[in-house]
Formats: structure tokens, sequence, C-alpha cells
């Protein structure tokens, strides 16, 4: 009898642990960001920390103003720097900023928040979140508040306009923008013979097969599969990533890339099949520990931690704008990187906060701050000018190599970027396509499966759109 | 209770204080019953709701689309490479989990001086997060700089792409997984060994068996509660893992190492495709519930209360 009883007792427990366990799974898919809370949480509790303290300090009656940011490392303690100067400079406004994880699990924890207490009045975002933020309607556009607080934007980048810009009206405010570009060990190149580093897809395969023969131990070319590398190296080569002109004109419904990273990956496969390219999967940290122990030769990734990368290396280091294949010309890049929203709703006085801290953060002495301490390039004119932006690209004139991918790049439909709620995901499917080449697959199949895979998606989500 | 009390009272006012008073049972449910219902319950339900919906990327339900959600999920390939991924994944590292976890309670279990250092040892994984551990094996598993490659190579092989490797990369998840989860469910064996009585053992000395012997007649049938504890909340976290994957592979190369729990994790928080997500959860619902029920049909037999 008593082993009936325990044994019955046993099995409901077990049940019930089952359940409960797998519901928790579900339910926060529907008001939770557990998940998303986790890798944020450490750098988080540090600057609350910071900030708390700080506030305290200033009290009185500051408003407050709350600052979402994805900065991490060595780009977050400028950041800090930059929002610290900010409160000083002024008695009004105090802004509390807070790092919140990766651009996309920030996105989602505000939304998550409903724009309810405790949720961001300024929020950073990346390229990708654009569109889905648009959608959320959570946020409100920069444009109304630009006239109405008489905010002086004839300085702004206007490529950096250009990508920020839709339905005719700037939505948010540029704040840090960086571009894929080539790293590359300028000295192994010049051993190879190459003073200047090859612009097309045909000249870096050539080098590679040079840096081999040399006998040198060095893998020339090191590759992750990078979403955002792909889609501006299709847009660089002239092609529209999704239809009805990047998503621009009216609502994207399917992926037009197809030419373009067919002739990519085919580049990729074949520096692959030469026993010139290693991969590192999709992970970017292990990558640049490569290129820093020497390991490989070259890689592409962000330019937003280029003066990390230059400062790490004990050798020189070089960069370069993306590559094109032979016979086709550089379009150039979209202003990818970052963007600050204004959430909707805010009452007046923390609108007001709001815009002078833009004024702040967009000023060029500002700006030419910000950029020499991370690898960001300016989004405004002026700090091009100034004088510590001129001594830090004479000091480093890598940086300047990548704020000319984008200065030079041209201003159309194609170099305004994709306008796609469902960009990660469309990254993502081009990360599995590529992560198929490397694993030796046909190229072809892997670009349809890609294709599939994101018109679904964007056809689902499309039709949520209220 | 309440029988109890009642002589107590006056005859008249007894049945009046009866109604007025709640079954005391309640009372005592009422905390866990509400965070279930709150915490638990209704998003479950809400999740359920959800799925037959087409949503907006915050999660307002726009269209009834029936199943139509559902029926997008199982005609995508990749949905049902996740799933093959997820079985694969329950089969490497649940058995060996809990075989390797019996193993080390087996051979730590005895008196010996010293031995706690080895017990220590056994069940220090308990100890370490997701994320320092994932950290660490990142380093390990580096295509390049990784100190298994160097092993590898030391021995004249080919560098192995232990996590960029299509064929590879679900197998290196799984050992670590296997590595992470060891020490719980170590720890839980040992105090199953622990509660048997020795004059089990002095029998099977009398009678002259083995350790095969010892092991399978004595020690398997008296830990079996504590083994079925093991292997169900090995199976469920299996299912659910999230950390791991995150961090080593974030779903790659190729989709070979995405789970359920980590593509709801991406529709939901960064494609937000809420109704996509809300059926996928209500599918992983669905299976654990389905395979802890079979597993536990299967194992009941075997179980052997004292």
């Amino acid at each position: 009898m008593k082993n009936r009883v325990r044994k019955t007792a046993l099995r409901v427990m077990a049940c019930a642990a089952a359940a409960m366990l797998a519901l928790t799974g579900c339910a926060s898919s529907t008001d939770g960001s557990s998940a998303a809370n986790t890798s944020g949480s450490s750098t988080q509790s540090n600057t609350a920390a910071e900030n708390g303290s700080s506030a305290d300090n200033t009290a009185g009656n500051k408003i407050q103003i709350s600052f979402w940011h994805s900065m991490s490392g060595a780009n977050q303690e400028v950041l800090d720097s930059i929002v610290a100067d900010f409160n000083a400079s002024q008695d009004q406004y105090e802004v509390v900023a807070e790092n919140q994880g990766s651009y996309d699990e920030s996105t989602g924890k505000f939304f998550s928040m409903a724009n309810g207490d405790g949720s961001a009045d300024i929020i950073q975002i990346g390229e990708q979140n654009l569109q889905s933020m648009v959608d959320s309607g959570m946020v409100q556009s920069v444009s109304a508040l630009i006239e109405k607080y008489d905010f002086d934007d004839s300085d702004l980048l206007e490529q950096a306009v250009n990508f920020y810009t839709v339905d005719g009206t700037l939505y948010v405010m540029p704040f840090n923008c960086s571009s894929p570009v080539v790293y590359y060990n300028a000295q192994l190149f010049k051993d190879a013979g190459y003073e200047e580093f090859p612009t097309t897809f045909e000249g870096i395969t050539e080098a590679a097969e040079k840096i081999a023969e040399s006998g040198s131990s060095v893998m020339p070319v090191g590759m992750y599969a990078y979403g955002y590398a792909l889609d501006q190296m299709v847009t660089n080569m002239g092609g529209y990533i999704i239809n009805n002109e990047n998503g621009r004109s009216d609502r994207a419904t399917e992926v037009t890339y197809q030419e373009q990273i067919t002739t990519i990956y085919n580049w990729i496969k074949d520096l692959q099949d030469k026993g010139l390219l290693l991969n590192y999967g999709s992970d970017g940290t292990n990558t640049l520990s490569g290129f820093t122990q020497q390991q490989i030769g070259m890689y592409i990734a962000s330019s937003a931690g280029a003066r990390n990368v230059i400062d790490t290396c004990d050798f020189e280091v070089g960069i370069a704008m993306l590559p094109v294949p032979e016979g086709t010309e550089a379009q150039g890049v979209y202003a990818g990187g970052g963007a600050l929203c204004v959430a909707a709703g805010i009452d007046e006085a923390t609108e007001a906060g709001v815009m002078e801290f833009f004024q702040y953060v967009t000023s060029p002495e500002v700006q030419a701050t910000w950029a020499a301490g991370t690898g960001y390039y300016p989004i405004c004119n002026g700090a091009y000018e100034t004088e510590s932006m001129l001594a830090t690209y004479e000091e480093y004139p890598q940086l300047k190599v990548s704020a000319d991918q984008l200065l030079n790049s041209k201003v159309n439909s194609i170099t305004a970027g994709p306008l796609l709620s469902q960009l990660p995901q469309l990254r993502t499917d081009l990360v599995a396509a590529l992560e198929s080449v490397f694993n030796g697959g046909d190229v072809d199949a892997a670009v349809e499966e890609a294709v599939r895979s994101t018109n679904a998606a964007i056809e689902s989500a499309n039709q949520g759109v209220a | 209770m309440e029988y109890v009390h009642a002589p107590l009272h006056t005859v008249e006012a007894a049945p009046a204080v009866q109604k007025k008073r709640l079954p005391l049972w309640i009372i005592y449910l009422l905390p866990s019953m509400l965070i279930f219902l709150i915490f638990t319950f209704y998003p479950f339900v809400k999740t359920l709701v959800t799925s037959f919906f087409a949503t907006t990327n915050t999660g307002a339900l726009t269209q009834f689309i029936d199943i139509q959600n559902y029926v997008t999920l199982f005609t995508d390939p990749k949905y049902l490479q996740n799933l093959g991924n997820t079985f694969l994944y329950l089969l490497l590292t649940v058995p060996l989990t809990v075989i390797f976890a019996l193993l080390l309670a087996v051979l730590s279990c005895s008196n010996l001086p010293g031995m706690g250092i080895f017990r220590t040892i056994f069940s220090s994984t308990m100890g370490i997060s997701v994320a320092a551990g994932s950290v660490f094996w990142n380093l390990l598993f580096h295509p390049t700089a990784g100190l298994l490659n160097h092993i590898v190579t030391a021995f004249g092989s080919k560098p192995v792409g232990w996590l960029t490797d299509a064929n590879c990369a679900l197998l290196s998840v799984s050992a670590v997984s296997i590595w992470m989860n060891l020490g719980f469910s170590y720890l839980v064996l040992m105090g199953g060994l622990k509660n048997i009585d020795d004059a089990h053992y002095e029998s099977v000395e009398i009678v002259g068996g083995g350790f095969f012997y010892r092991l399978f007649k004595v020690t398997i049938p008296l830990i079996s509660p504590s083994l079925f504890f093991v292997f169900t909340t090995a199976l469920i976290g299996a299912f659910q893992s999230f950390g791991l994957i995150d961090m080593l592979t974030a779903g790659g190369p190729n989709n070979s190492t995405n789970l359920l729990v980590y593509r709801l994790y991406k529709d939901a928080f960064v494609n937000f495709r809420i109704g996509s997500a809300s059926a996928q959860g209500v599918v992983l619902f669905l299976l654990i519930l389905l395979v802890s029920q079979l597993q536990t049909k299967l194992t009941e037999r075997l179980v052997t209360y004292q």
C-alpha cells in the first residue's frame, strides 16, 4: 500500500515537473525575454551600479533620460565617457545609459516592455532592426522632433540619412555608422609583392596563391560567415538585396540577391578548393584571434572594432574596402551600424532632453572623439574637418579607408540599403548557406535554400502586419 | 480539521462556522496555484491562442489563420531538420550522461581515504555556469589556436573543425553538454548509492558475487528511483538546451546544431514572428509531454521502491 502511494506520488511529480519545464519554454514566447536577458546582464549591472552612484551624487531635480545601448567592451567605455561628459555639461537632464545586450536582444526587450515604466526613452538599434521598430509603432519619427526643436540636421551625412529615411522622413537619428571592411596583415601582403591591397575577387585569389607559394605558414584568407558583410557585398556589387527597390518603394516581399550572392559564394568556394581559405564557422571572435595570432592573413569584419584590432595586433594592420568581381564597378556600401530611436509617448520635458542629447552626440567634436575611439565613422560632415579627427586619421590612416568607403558611396536606392523586418532572418539564412558552401555543399543549392527560407519568413511576417 | 474542531463549539453555532470556513487545503494550495496560474497556465493558454494567429512583431494578433502556422512549420525542411537534430542530441547526450554519472558514482562510492577529493572533482561541473563553460570550451575548440587541434596535429592528423564542420559540430556540442550535466546526475546518483544498506553488499559477499553481480543485482535495482529521476530531468533538460548552442555555434554550421528551443528563441526574439514561435512552443510542449510519458511507461516496471 505504502509502496503504491509513493509510486503514484513520484509519477505525478515527474509528470508535473515535465509539464512545468515545458511550459516555461512556451511562456517566454509570449511575455518574457528570460533568455534574452542573460547575456547582457553582467555588463548591465556594472553600468547600472555606476550610474546609480552618480545619480545619487547629483540628485536634485534633473530629468532622467533612459538610454538603452548595445555597446560593449572598449566601445562601451568610449560611449560611457561621452554620456558622462554630456551629463556634466548641463544641469537640466541626466542620461542614464544601460547596456541591454545585442541590438536584437535590446529590441526584443523594448517590445516586451510595451513602453511601460522603466522602458527606454532612447534605444540604440542596428540597421537590421529599423523596419521592425517602424512596424511596432512604439517609436516616433525623429523628423517631427527635428522640426519642433529646430534641430540643425543639415550637416548629417547624406548616406546615413539615406539609409534611415523611411517614407520620406528621417525616422531615427544616425549615431554610429560602420560597414564591413577587409582587415589584412600588411607585412604578409608586402612580402608577396603587394604594396596596395587588391580590389577584386580575382586579385585577392591571386595574392593568396602567391602567399601560399612563398611557403608562408599563414593561411592567406580567413573567413567567418557574416550576414551583414554578405548583404553589403551584394550592395557594393550593385544589386538590390530585396525587391521593391530594397523595400523602399513598397513593402518587400522577396529577396533579389541571387545573382550577386552566387558570384560571391563561387569566389569563396574557389578559394577554399584551392586550399587558400580557412573558415571559422560563424564566430567573429575566433576569426579575430586567429588574425591577431597571425594564423590567417586577412578577413572581413565590421569596421566598428577597427581601433581595437589595430591596437591589439603587434604587426601592421591594413584596412581595405570590400572587393568586387573584376569588371564590376564598386557602388559603395549602405550606412549600416547603429542609430538612436526615440520612444513614442514620452512627455514634453523628456523629449526636449532627448533632443538636447542628440544635439550633443551628433556635434562634430563628439563624433570625432567617438570615431577615433572606436572605428565607427562620424555621421556629420563637420567632424571630418575637426583637428582631432584629422590628427586621428594621421595616426591611424586605416580608419580613413573605412570612412572613405562610405563617403565615396553613391547615393541611390541601391545604397539606401535594405528595409526589411526579416533582415535578421535573411542574414541567418545567408550565413547557413555560406556554411553549407564551407562544408563542400553546392553553391546553387545553398542559395536556393536560403532564398526559399527567407521568402517564407517574409511572407509569414507580412501576413501579420496590421 | 473541521471535524476535530466541531465538538468544541456549541451545537447551534457549529453549522454556521462550518459554512464560513474555507476548506483548509485551498489556503495551503493557494500560493503555488496562483504562481502556477499566472506564470505558467495563463502564458500557456495565450501561447496556444497566439499559435493560430498571424501577429505583428510585438505579438498583437492580427488575423485568424487556423493551423497555417503549424502547416508552414511542418513543411519547412529546416524545421524538420531541427526536429531531427533535437532527437539526435537527446540520443547522444541523455544515455551517456547517465551512464558516465553512474560509473563515476560507483567508482567513487567506497570509503577509501581521499575519495572526497574525487567526489568534489566529479561533481564540480555543477558549479560552472553554462556561459563560463561555453567560453572555456570555445577556446579549446578554436580552429587554429585551440588546444584540441594542437593535440590532433601533434599526432600528425589534419586539424578538425570541431564546431565548424557540419558533421562534427553536434557531436562536439553533445560532448560539452554531457560534461556540463555530469555533475548534477553524479550527485543525485551518489545520494542514491549512499542510501543502500551495507547488509545487501554483505549478502553478496556471502554468495560470492563479483563486481558486475553487485552492480546489476544490487546497486542498480536499489538506486532505480534516483536513476529514473536523473533520466527524466536529463531528457527534459536536453529538449530545452539553449545556452550551449547559443554560445558555441548559434545553430550553425548550416543549421546542423539548431535545436527546437534555439529556433524558437530566434523566431520569437530576433525575427519577431511571434505566431510561428508560439506554434513551435506548443509543438515542443506536446513533444516533451509525449516523450516523458513514454519514458515513464517504459521504465516504470524497472523502478523498484523500497
